[in-house]
């Protein structure tokens, strides 16, 4: 797994890829940690190239949005597809997070 | 055991036995595996995605609240498909038995990032034993149907 963090003002996006699981995820975590730290307002994850995820990885995203919540910032998702949507649907965390098709579009809803 | 390897041992194309020190980086060594024995057993894609996060669920459980830790104890896998190439997983570790009722699976109309796990590993497998028979250790075994 590896990640890219892009920053724009205001706003972070970051790009993962590869298989997300409970050996690397606090790269992940950090990596959020990090954003809501420095006090950026607007968090974008980018799971297009993602290829698969385990409850760690999910729970960090979970946890990304609520300390996010806290911290008075927005916290969203993009590219949530294939199996890795179909653990989304599961496990109903789709209607928790704001998911896009696109970074564009999640970032213009920003 | 050496440390950081997975031993595996190919019994037939429809039987694989594996084994592995209780640590987190050997879980995706484990999924390619499972990868490859499913897929020649004529799973499909999302089946084979559904069996390798059931199997990691359990693996990263039996680290975290069996072993309490990472490198404590090992952990073996038996692999096997059935005439009817229904799958069967056994995953036996030889940690202190945990107590079942202690492990909440996860509410879902809470956003919770606990309890996902083994919410993930019920939901996914179309059964789910645990064999607490023995004075120490839990025998784990999962099964998924070729055929939903």
């Amino acid at each position: 797994m590896s990640e890219l963090v892009e920053k724009t003002n205001d706003t972070a996006v970051i790009t993962l890829q590869g298989e997300l699981d409970v050996n690397n995820v606090d790269n992940l975590k950090s990596a959020i940690e990090a954003e809501l730290q420095e006090g950026t307002g607007k968090i974008l994850v980018d799971l297009k190239n993602v290829s698969y995820m385990d409850s760690a990885a999910l729970g960090v995203l979970v946890s990304g949005l609520k300390r996010a919540r806290l911290a008075n910032a927005q916290f969203k998702l993009a590219n949530v597809t294939g199996n890795v949507e179909n653990i989304f649907k599961l496990t109903r965390l789709t209607k928790f997070f704001e998911i896009y098709t696109s970074v564009d579009e999640a970032v213009e809803s920003f | 055991m050496s440390k950081e390897k997975l031993n595996v041992r190919v019994v037939s194309d429809e039987e694989i036995h594996m084994s592995m020190r209780g640590l987190r980086s050997l879980i995706k060594p484990i999924r390619d595996k499972l990868e490859d024995f499913a897929q020649e057993n004529g799973f499909n894609s999302r089946q084979i995605y559904e069996i390798k996060l059931a199997v990691n669920e359990a693996l990263a459980n039996i680290i975290k609240h069996g072993y309490k830790g990472e490198d404590v104890g090992d952990i073996e896998l038996s692999v096997e498909t059935n005439n009817m190439g229904d799958l069967e997983i056994a995953i036996q570790d030889f940690a202190e038995i945990v107590d079942m009722a202690k492990l909440v699976s996860r509410d879902l109309d809470k956003v919770e990032d606990r309890g996902l796990g083994l919410f993930l590993m019920n939901s996914l497998m179309d059964e789910v034993e645990y064999n607490l028979s023995q004075e120490k250790g839990t025998r784990l075994i999962l099964k998924k149907k070729l055929k939903p």
